[in-house]
């Protein structure tokens, strides 16, 4: 199903949460650490014969930030080493610092690529102030509490864009 | 007749004198003569002519006898008088018959050839014919010739006589005069010398001495009053004169003063200044023409305004135009002129003209140019901003005005005459809004403007309700200002309203809804514990979540498939077990394959179990939460034994992450004592409440500092406990409103934290106070506990 490499997809994330238990959260579902060891999948293999790939599943290599200033100090470096972030998911409340929407703000005037999915928890948040802050772009809003498996599409849809919008961008560059 | 004129009066009259007797001696001597010569020659005569008598009665006789001889014996008698020259004697026939001649005598005589008759005075001769009668009859005639120097003599002697009398005479006369003109001269040349003294020295005090009553008295008398007059007029003369030379001398001070006034005036006005006579000359200038036209130094020579013309008319923009109206002046000496022309520079100038006049006359004609390019721009600028104001006012939907002090419009917008039903602005004008408003607004109105004329406060953006006349009710926003002059004076208002009826009234729905709102969602009270369930459970549901889908997903893909594969492999060679556990390709993997699941079951039990773990911690979580929120619907607790200090850590323990995540330090002082009896779990739902709005308040504050102490002080019959913060401290006006229903500071608060929190503390009889300083100085909560509960209180 997936006609992509996957080397070619960059994977980066970082997650910028107030909530310790919420970046654990997204470690968890993004980047699960375990994995069947390769001799117990080789010796499967043998018994059971070749498994489906579409149970592959990509793991991504997922950053946290407690609050806007440090995501946006950590994306520009980022972006400086080459390594640029391919999505950020932002909570809408970080007390004491910047709420979402002035970290969204802050983070596109340094990297206007990121693809940002907005997380909150309350249903009450003015949102007409959202939208204003964020020009044309489209909105992926993520709420709490989520659902893994909503985390994983947003994941997977947001760098394949990402990706994509980079290299239509590069072939364009160098035609 | 000159050397006459320059005689002196004394010689004068010395000659008169001496003429006056002379004349009168001459006509004497003269009278005297003439008779003595008179009555010579008279007696001359008749000793003749009885000599010529005698001469014929004796020569009678030789007559009748011719006897001539006889006769001229007779004739030489006459030899007797040597005067007599010669005779003769004439016969009847009137020939000479005899003649006698002076002997001795020079002179020759001779008788005259025929005789006459009577006697003759001749020049020096006397001569006289006497006829010689007898008896009647003339027998001849006597001729006899006398000399006169007899005559002569006597005259000359006369002569002498006369003239040495004459002198003596004269002599005598001189003596007299000399002495008596003195009468005369004496005061006249008192008089001359006076009059000298007065002529050459000017001296108008002299006098001359009258010396007597006659005419020259009069006349002395007359000179010296003349003189005291002159003297007089003098005086006058000198005075007027003093005081002519003193006026002129002013006048000329005035002449010169008015003339560096004039000079000064021209100098420093800063118009270009220039005048002409008729003919076209210049006559007089300042620099200022100069400047203004920008011309040449050399130009101030020029006489000719023509000359000077060809250098100032090129820069003008129409030279045509400003030709034509300075010929249109010129024609018609007496007009004035006035009007403004533009130069190629930009510069913009006014220009008048007026003749200049002595007396009636026009000698010329006095131009200004006075450069106004700046006033000319301020006056554009000026009719612009009134032409933004105008278009304003003809413009804008809401009214604005100007009102002087009186309340009566002076200036208004269409928009004002269009709501008082008028035509135009100017029907506004002068009125008041006692024509447009019923009698208590407009009252209102007019009493706030007099309020702002007096004490010139501005109201800014007041909110009126207005009626018209005809009853209608509008909602008006006004701003009103005090108007002031130049001088900042005072001199009216200055309004704007906007008709804010339409937004008024969707504010008052809102509001009214607002309220309902507000009502409902207090009196259902369930909703606002909703939602802050879902805040507080929100973030640990999340983990939960997370939790139990991971969970799920280990045991989804659990290798149980694979291992009742293995199973179900091994059940199907239950028979030759041993051949296939040894022999089969797929049966020798399975032990090994036994010993890895075996691994990984272990593995993945304490991932699950970790996980599980969490997930009933969170629930736990979960739990205290609900447990707090059940404390908030007011279900009454169990009384129990609690320390204070215990109780203060638990509701601390409930805040930690965000005291911690917000750098808030807490600082405890804890005084130990025995256990209370109390309701833990209200205890806890205020302390909880306060130590989150002192959390807020530091927050809020802003400062790095964030501090937090809690202390507990034990008396006899109650326990204390206080939290306080250095946050952003309570205003004195909300001190009384903090523990309202429904009062918040906080954006995202309900209010009801703090009127619970007083309401269970009072409940299970204690207390809840507040304490600030004010803005920024932090606040103090104090929970007052009593040991026991209060049986009375129940």
């Amino acid at each position: 199903m997936n006609k992509r490499p996957i080397h070619k997809i960059n994977r980066r994330i970082l997650v910028i949460d107030d909530n310790p238990s919420i970046h654990e959260d997204f470690c968890k579902i993004l980047a699960p650490a375990e994995s069947p060891r390769a001799t117990l999948k080789l010796t499967e293999s043998l018994l059971f014969g070749v498994p489906e790939t579409t149970n592959i599943q990509a793991s991504f290599e997922v950053s946290c930030a407690s609050q806007g200033q440090i995501a946006v100090t950590m994306i520009m470096e980022a972006r400086n080493e080459g390594r640029p972030y391919a999505l950020a998911f932002v909570d809408m409340q970080m007390p004491p610092g910047w709420d979402g929407a002035r970290t969204m703000q802050e983070i596109l005037q340094v990297d206007p690529e990121i693809q940002i999915v907005v997380c909150t928890a309350h249903a009450d948040h003015p949102w007409p102030h959202l939208f204003k802050s964020l020009g044309d772009r489209c909105l992926n809003i993520l709420a709490k509490p989520f659902d893994t498996q909503d985390v994983l599409r947003l994941a997977n849809k947001l760098t394949e864009k990402w990706s994509t919008i980079r290299r239509l961008a590069n072939a364009s560059l160098n035609a | 007749m000159t050397s006459l004129r320059k005689t002196s009066i004394k010689h004068k009259l010395t000659l008169l004198v001496l003429l006056t007797s002379s004349v009168a001696l001459a006509l004497a001597c003269a009278a005297f003569m003439a008779y003595e010569v008179t009555s010579f020659r008279s007696k001359m005569g008749d000793n003749l002519a009885s000599l010529a008598q005698i001469i014929g009665d004796n020569s009678s006789a030789a007559l009748d006898f011719g006897d001539a001889k006889a006769a001229t014996e007779t004739l030489s008698a006459l030899h007797a008088d040597h005067n007599i020259r010669g005779g003769c004697i004439y016969t009847t026939k009137g020939e000479i018959f005899a003649v006698y001649d002076r002997p001795n005598d020079s002179q020759l005589f001779s008788a005259p050839a025929h005789p006459g008759e009577g006697i003759h005075f001749r020049r020096n001769v006397l001569e006289i014919f006497q006829p010689i009668v007898r008896d009647g009859e003339q027998i001849g005639t006597v001729y006899v010739a006398s000399d006169m120097s007899e005559l002569y003599t006597q005259l000359k002697l006369y002569a002498l006589i006369s003239i040495g009398v004459f002198l003596i005479s004269a002599l005598a006369a001189l003596i007299t005069s000399a002495r008596l003109q003195r009468v005369i001269t004496g005061p006249i040349f008192g008089l001359v010398k006076t009059a000298r003294e007065v002529t050459l020295e000017k001296n108008y005090s002299a006098r001359a001495v009258k010396q007597s009553d006659d005419e020259l008295g009069v006349l002395i008398d007359s000179f010296n009053e003349m003189l005291r007059q002159i003297q007089q007029r003098d005086a006058d003369l000198q005075k007027s004169r003093a005081e002519l030379e003193h006026r002129v001398a002013e006048r000329t001070q005035e002449a010169v003063a008015a003339l560096s006034l004039i000079n000064a005036t021209l100098e420093s006005t800063t118009d270009g200044v220039i005048s002409i006579d008729t003919y076209g000359m210049i006559t007089s200038y300042n620099q200022k023409f100069f400047d203004v036209w920008q011309l040449p130094p050399e130009a101030k020579t020029y006489k000719d305004v023509n000359k000077l013309r060809d250098l100032f008319l090129p820069k003008i923009k129409d030279p045509v135009a400003y030709m034509a109206e300075v010929k249109a002046l010129y024609a018609d000496p007496e007009s004035e002129g006035f009007g403004v022309m533009e130069l190629n520079d930009g510069r913009v100038f006014e220009r008048y003209s007026k003749p200049q006049r002595i007396g009636n006359k026009s000698v010329g004609r006095v131009w200004c140019f006075r450069e106004i390019t700046e006033r000319r721009r301020a006056e554009l600028e000026l009719a612009y901003e009134r032409d933004l104001l105008r278009t304003l006012l003809d413009n804008s939907p809401d009214r604005i005005y100007f009102k002087d002090e009186q309340s009566r419009y002076i200036k208004a917008s269409a928009s004002i005459a269009q709501a008082f039903g008028l035509k135009t602005v100017d029907e506004l004008l002068g009125t008041t809004d006692f024509n447009y408003f019923d009698g208590p607004r407009a009252r209102t109105v007019f009493d706030d403007e007099r309020k702002i004329i007096r004490t010139g406060q501005p109201i800014i953006d007041q909110m009126e309700i207005e009626t018209s006349k005809d009853g209608q009710k509008r909602w008006v926003l006004s701003s009103k200002l005090p108007y002031r002059d130049k001088s900042k004076e005072i001199i009216g208002t200055i309004g704007i309203s906007k008709d804010v009826t339409a937004i008024k009234e969707t504010e008052i729905k809102l509001e009214q809804m607002h309220k309902q709102l507000l009502e409902t969602s207090r009196h259902a009270g369930m909703a606002e514990v909703a939602t802050s369930v879902l805040h507080n459970v929100g973030n640990v549901l999340n983990s939960l979540n997370v939790s139990s889908i991971l969970v799920t997903d280990r045991v989804k893909k659990a290798k149980i498939l694979n291992f009742t594969k293995t199973v179900a492999m091994l059940n199907e060679h239950a028979t030759d077990l041993g051949a296939f556990l040894t022999a089969d390709i797929k049966g020798r993997q399975i032990p090994g394959y036994l010993n890895q699941l075996a691994e990984h079951f272990t593995a993945e039990q304490a991932s699950v179990l970790k996980e599980l773990g969490l997930l009933h911690q969170n629930i736990e979580h979960i739990k205290d939460i609900v447990a707090m929120q059940q404390s908030y619907a007011k279900i009454s607790g169990v009384v129990e034994f609690v320390n204070a200090p215990d109780m203060v850590e638990d509701a601390l323990r409930m805040n930690t992450g965000a005291l911690q995540r917000h750098g808030v330090e807490l600082i405890r002082e804890y005084e130990d004592g025995p256990p209370i009896e109390i309701e833990k779990h209200k205890v806890l739902q205020i302390l909880v409440n306060l130590v989150r709005n002192s959390k807020y308040a530091c927050d809020e504050s802003g400062r790095a500092d964030k501090v937090i102490r809690v202390r507990i002080t034990q008396q006899a019959d109650t326990v204390t406990i206080a939290i306080i913060d250095n946050g952003v401290g309570i205003p004195a006006e909300n001190m009384d409103r903090i523990f309202n229903h429904g009062f918040t500071t906080r954006r995202d608060g309900h209010g009801f934290g703090l009127h619970s929190a007083v309401l269970a503390a009072i409940e299970m009889g204690g207390s809840l106070t507040a304490q600030s300083d004010g803005r920024g100085q932090g606040a103090t909560f104090t929970l007052e506990l009593p040991r026991a509960p209060k049986e009375l209180s129940k």
